[in-house]
């Protein structure tokens, strides 16, 4: 894929600590999250991409890759960035070309009814769905997208993801967006950034940051997961290893074994998975999550941890 | 009375709708909400409970200093809210009302400003009448100041604007309102300062010339509103966003100072000021008229700037900028289009705004224009003392309708520009 941005030293200052510190790195073309906590510059990083804010260090080239014969790039800010005396069909005549119809859009996100309101008048996720709309109908060669279709409801959200990434994936469209929910990471994209404190911290694929996560930190972005140091491993999987275990809950699992110096001291069910707390017979505790099977690990219950699949790396 | 309220309610309507709020209603409510857990803010001691009941223990005894607290932090959130917006819009027209002198003085009401005029012209000396303006430019500035820094804490949040649905009756007081400030604020005194006014036409473009008044008039207005703007809006800008804020910050009140002197003093401070030995080769240029105009329209101007910086160029607009690069001619006008109407349109408000406050002035034009420039409006004002005339209508639709047409040829060519360049 072609690079479509390059950052290099890119900083930009905060009231407190500085919104991104030091940002190098080079966006290219498909599909890519830009993954963090709130507050992890994020929106910041989105925004010096369109050019809405400028950086106070370092700078930003856009690579000839964006160029064309369709509009280079356009952008769902997070606040959306409706204009307050269109209505939501005329948004998207605006964006779009004039042979484009439009009405498919405003019905891929469900908004065909509401086509002749002004933003005032839609809710906040009428309003967001509208927003990606937009974007879309824009054709643009690349798209930003800061946190699009977080204030939809879960029954739409999912249908309107999978509309929005099939329209890019169809039309060759680039797609660089921000969000905080690693099902929105691992369900669409293809690379990931992750920032954390105006800083990356990863930038690769998202199944290499899913499989073979560098730090346990980095693990936890993308959802649960078991870190075992090398210290540990000896304590809590019987193996002593030199390089640190990381096991997702899908491939962790508890089997009960009388001999076993494990004590399940705490479990708690949560939906698809479970949450047990384990105590070793030499004192060390640990939490640790699993995917539900059959066996259900009760409190005093004698168990050892098995990993079922090769850990990594 | 009346028509300073016809002419400010306006101005009030334009800034509560134009300044933007940093705290929704919904925050408000939310720390409202927290109220109940400390108790009325006016019972400072309950120590030890109502009659009867056991003795109260523990940090709960003080009932005052957390209600109080809690009333405070309130008023703070306010203050970023409806109320800021308020405070900040009532300082506005506060200034506009307080440094009122033309009006007052035609209407022989007792103003400072018009008896600042009168004693000047009993032959005050210029010292004795900036002694005489100290107290009313310190009331401007006890105004000015806090709702400077009130208006720093005004920033455009997106859950802020939502508007409520407005309480009931409210169409009919806005209707009545409007009905009463359209007849008795137009059209009314239209109908006065027109009647005889195509008579008037004739004999006024028989025997009278106002064509290089109006020349003048218009040509100073645009120079006096143009410089004001260029001159605040860095100035807002360097206020607003630079690190050292209480110094710029300082500076930006210092450099509105001399325009809440009134026009009439300043206008009198500029006019010795460019007598003294280094200035006085521009004494009888249009410079110390502009100079004067940029001085004295500067306060209003950097008010009215900050509140374009707090809630201007926001992500609508640079979504509308963005359509600038489609290959598509439309989409490009379409974006143009959008950019004019969310970003360039309200700053031309301002230079429009400035330009009518420039135009319209009579103080520093009588003072300052000038020889054999005289202003329009100078020479309308000198004429108005000897009551109203058919040819003096006349002269004055012409004034006004050469202000509108000024304006409305720059409003086309700038909406023109914005849509051919972006």
């Amino acid at each position: 894929m072609a690079e479509l941005w390059q950052c290099h030293d890119v900083t930009v200052h905060g009231v407190n600590a500085p919104r991104l510190e030091r940002v190098s790195l080079s966006l290219r073309g498909g599909i890519t999250a830009v993954l963090g906590s709130s507050g992890a510059g994020k929106s910041t990083l989105l925004n010096i991409l369109v050019g809405f804010e400028k950086p106070d260090a370092g700078h930003i080239r856009s690579l000839p890759g964006i160029n064309g014969n369709r509009l280079p790039v356009f952008w769902v800010p997070q606040e959306e960035g409706l204009w307050p005396h269109l209505t939501a069909r005329e948004h998207l005549r605006t964006a779009a070309s004039p042979a484009t119809d439009v009405d498919p859009f405003l019905a891929m996100f469900d908004l065909s009814a509401l086509g002749d309101r002004r933003p005032d008048q839609l809710s906040v996720g009428e309003r967001s769905r509208l927003s990606v709309a937009r974007a879309l109908a824009a054709a643009a060669a690349v798209l930003v997208m800061d946190e699009p279709l977080a204030h939809v409801d879960r029954s739409r959200a999912d249908a309107c993801w999978d509309a929005l990434i099939s329209h890019v994936r169809q039309t060759g469209t680039s797609l660089v967006y921000a969000t905080h929910s690693p099902c929105a990471v691992l369900g669409y994209a293809d690379r990931v950034v992750y920032l954390r404190r105006g800083r990356v911290h990863h930038d690769g694929t998202v199944d290499d940051l899913y499989r073979h996560p560098p730090t346990c930190d980095l693990a936890e972005c993308l959802g649960p997961a078991n870190w075992f140091e090398p210290a540990e491993t000896e304590t809590w999987l019987g193996t002593g290893m030199e390089s640190p275990v990381c096991c997702r809950p899908a491939h962790t699992a508890l089997q009960p074994d009388g001999n076993a110096p494990l004590t399940v001291a705490r479990a708690r069910f949560s939906g698809d998975t479970v949450v047990a707390e384990l105590a070793h017979d030499g004192g060390a505790t640990r939490r640790i999550v699993l995917a539900l099977r059959a066996y259900r690990p009760r409190t005093g219950d004698r168990v050892r941890i098995v990993v079922e699949e090769a850990p990594c790396p | 009375m009346l028509l300073l309220v016809f002419r400010l309610v306006p101005v009030a309507v334009v800034a509560l709708k134009c300044l933007p709020r940093s705290v929704s209603r919904e925050a408000v409510h939310c720390h409202r909400m927290l109220r109940s857990r400390h108790g009325p803010v006016l019972r400072p001691f309950r120590k030890h409970g109502r009659r009867g009941s056991r003795p109260s223990t523990g940090p709960g005894t003080w009932r005052g200093r957390p209600a109080l607290r809690h009333a405070l932090a309130h008023s703070r959130l306010l203050l970023r809210g409806e109320l800021g917006a308020g405070l900040v819009a009532g300082a506005l027209v506060f200034l506009l009302a307080f440094a009122e002198f033309e009006q007052a003085s035609l209407l022989s009401i007792t103003h400072w400003t018009v008896a600042l005029f009168d004693a000047q012209a009993g032959g005050c000396r210029l010292a004795e009448s900036l002694r005489l303006a100290a107290m009313p430019v310190a009331c401007g500035l006890l105004v000015l100041v806090p709702a400077l820094r009130i208006l720093r804490g005004l920033r455009s949040a997106p859950a802020a604007h939502r508007p409520l649905p407005p309480p009931p009756h409210t169409a009919f007081w806005a209707w009545g309102y409007l009905a009463l400030a359209l007849f008795g604020g137009l059209l009314l005194p239209a109908a006065v300062v027109l009647r005889g006014t195509v008579e008037g036409l004739a004999a006024f473009f028989n025997g009278f010339s106002l064509q290089r008044e109006l020349a003048v008039s218009l040509g100073v207005a645009l120079a006096a509103a143009a410089g004001t703007y260029l001159a605040v809006g860095p100035a807002t800008r360097i206020a607003r966003g630079s690190r050292r804020r209480v110094a710029y910050g300082t500076l930006l009140v210092a450099a509105c100072m001399p325009g809440l002197l009134g026009a009439l003093v300043l206008a009198l401070v500029i006019q010795y000021l460019f007598q003294l030995p280094g200035l006085s080769v521009f004494y009888d240029t249009p410079v110390p008229l502009l100079a004067g105009f940029v001085l004295y329209l500067f306060p209003f101007a950097a008010l009215l700037s900050h509140v374009l910086e707090a809630g201007a160029f926001d992500a609508a607009g640079w979504t509308a900028r963005l359509l600038g690069r489609s290959p598509h001619a439309t989409v490009r006008r379409a974006g143009s289009g959008l950019l004019w109407r969310l970003h360039h349109r309200r700053r031309f408000w301002l230079f429009g705004l400035l330009f009518f406050l420039a135009y319209f002035d009579v103080s520093l034009s009588s003072i300052l224009a000038p020889t054999g420039l005289p202003p329009a409006m100078a020479r309308l004002y000198n004429f108005m003392h000897y009551g109203r005339s058919a040819v003096l209508s006349a002269m004055l639709c012409c004034t006004v309708l050469a202000a509108a047409a000024a304006m409305g040829g720059l409003y086309a060519a700038g909406r023109e520009g914005v849509r051919r360049h972006g």
